[in-house]
């Protein structure tokens, strides 16, 4: 996937855009990043500490300067350099081409990691080949763009680097909104997975509870094990939490309206695996069934906030 | 969360909470919120409809002893395929309170209390530090002038056109300088007498944000039980 990211220049505070990167192996895998990506070798992550510790000298001289000329555009740069964010991550990705029919959705987010609280309004758009999410401040300002097109990622900061990077807010949208086999499998786990992806669904009357999904060959970090990204369908939200980027979310949707375009074929899953109970036959449950799929974003869902759950743990 | 309060001069604070106080008045009325401007009628009326006088159009305006307004609000964006809608109400309470509740789609509450900014909604409740958006605040600082009706200073943050005929009127400002100018093309506003009756943010990319302001008491004295369910904190995530 190519990443390419244009941030803005703040109140004073100017934020280099990172370059397009082309992907090597894997189209949908995020391997490139924009310029908070993790990086996957030595010799970027040498350089990324290395502008970081230039960062922060930049930031303390800032910060000096701020407190002895009292210079209020001056205090909004050190504020943008100071303030805590998410870190971005490669998550869950699949095409776009799974979900159903165009649609859109408005949510409201709450995103909590290490020393972040952020709540994060902002709308996404999705037809089978394109994603378009704008993120908005909570008084209301454009805080950011992500146009999908294809495998193509164009993320555009307005306001300085977002605290919570637009690309983990796509693949939480991704990972809460893809389709379900629910509806054609008995209560229990339906099982299915998309390329490197495995995942996995709680069902209970045709409907996800939850989801786990976890990456083929499972990854191991740090001795941790279990799924990369877990989901809750809670009754009025859904819960999101990315192990592996170490951050949770709770999402709640605001409205939703399905778009004019003429709705996408659903395709098929390209691998079935083997699931808890007897399910529908292997390799032949077509996914997006609007009653089983997730209610948020993409995925052609009714407006209710989330299916139906018994109490789970909520937001914290 | 960082914040810049600490390295800056000792009498921030107070400007802050001025600042985040009418702060949002126009910011979330505006092409980020929407909010209805109204001051003494008959000051106004009497003054600038006839005779284009935005001076007392600004006196007018910091003269209100509180308003409620109800307003639509569209956002146009070239990215998305059809506007964002929403609607709801503005309370201010002069000099520097403020709740504007977002009814639909969703509901949520955007509360300025004095130097206190909080934003309530479905996931719970959360204290803002507008130093974490310089260019939010850069734009709170540019229209607190406008609540003070401060024309010279007004004046020296816009370009202002500003016309009337008979009891309708318009004003048009438009950035002088940045970073407000990279946030903002122009500020559109239209109204009869003393009250505001549309308002259109236009960005440099073109994108828009229109409010327009239904039923709306400019001249509603806000009794103590009122304010204290106004403001009172929804519960705390």
């Amino acid at each position: 996937m190519n990443i390419v990211s244009t941030p803005r220049c703040g109140a004073g505070a100017c934020v280099p855009a990172s370059t397009a990167l082309p992907v090597p192996a894997t189209p949908l895998r995020s391997d490139a990043q924009s310029r908070t990506a993790p990086p996957r070798n030595a010799a970027l992550r040498t350089k990324r500490h290395s502008t970081r510790s230039r960062g922060a000298i930049v930031a303390v001289l800032l910060s000096v300067m701020v407190g002895g000329a009292g210079c209020t555009a001056m205090s909004g740069v050190s504020g943008v350099l100071f303030a805590s964010r998410v870190k971005e991550c490669e998550g869950f990705d699949i095409p776009l081409s799974v979900f159903v029919g165009p649609s859109r959705k408005e949510l409201r987010a709450r995103v909590k990691a290490r020393s972040v609280d952020h709540d994060l309004p902002f709308v996404v758009e999705t037809t089978a080949d394109s994603l378009v999410l704008v993120g908005f401040t909570p008084l209301g300002t454009k805080a950011f763009t992500l146009v999908r097109k294809g495998t193509d990622v164009q993320v555009d900061a307005l306001t300085g680097p977002p605290i919570v990077p637009p690309h983990n807010v796509m693949s939480d949208v991704l990972a809460m909104s893809t389709p379900s086999t629910c509806s054609s499998t008995p209560d229990g786990l339906a099982a299915i997975t998309f390329e490197n992806w495995q995942i996995s669904d709680t069902c209970s009357n045709g409907r996800p509870l939850k989801r786990q999904i976890t990456r083929q060959p499972p990854s191991v970090e740090k001795g941790e094990t279990g799924p990369d990204v877990e989901v809750e369908y809670l009754e009025d939200a859904i819960m999101v939490r990315q192990h592996r980027c170490h951050y949770s979310a709770r999402y709640v949707l605001q409205a939703s309206a399905p778009l004019a375009a003429p709705p996408a074929a659903p395709v098929k899953v390209p691998v079935v695996t083997p699931t808890a109970k007897p399910a529908a036959a292997p390799g032949t449950a077509p996914v997006g069934a609007p009653s089983a799929a997730p209610t948020v974003a993409p995925a052609a869902a009714p407006a209710a906030p989330a299916p139906a759950a018994p109490s789970g743990e909520d937001a914290k | 969360m960082a914040s810049s309060n600490a390295s800056g001069p000792r009498l921030r604070p107070r400007m802050v909470a001025r600042t985040a106080a009418l702060a949002a008045t126009l910011v979330f009325a505006c092409a980020f919120g929407g909010f209805a401007m109204a001051g003494d009628p008959d000051a106004a009326v009497a003054a600038a409809p006839s005779n284009a006088d935005l001076s007392a159009l600004l006196r007018g305006m910091r003269s209100a002893p509180g308003v409620i307004a109800q307003f639509s609000e569209t956002k146009e964006l070239a990215l998305l395929s059809a506007p964002l809608e929403s609607t709801g109400t503005i309370y201010f309470v002069p000099p520097d309170r403020l709740v504007r509740v977002v009814t639909t789609p969703g509901r949520s509450r955007l509360v300025v209390d004095g130097d206190k900014v909080r934003f309530e909604d479905d996931n719970g409740r959360k204290a803002l530090d507008l130093s974490s958006s310089p260019m939010a605040r850069q734009l709170i600082d540019s229209f607190v002038v406008l609540f003070n009706g401060d024309e010279e200073r007004l004046k020296q943050l816009y370009n202002t056109e500003f016309s009337a005929n008979g009891r309708a009127w318009r004003l048009k400002l438009v950035p002088r300088s940045a970073p407000l100018d990279r946030m903002i093309s122009s500020f559109d506003l239209s109204g009869t007498a003393a009250r505001i009756d549309r308002m259109e943010a236009v960005e440099p990319d073109g994108d828009r944000t229109v409010t327009t302001f239904g039923e709306t008491d400019a001249q509603h004295r806000f009794g103590e039980e009122e304010l204290a369910k106004l403001f009172a904190e929804g519960p705390q995530s």
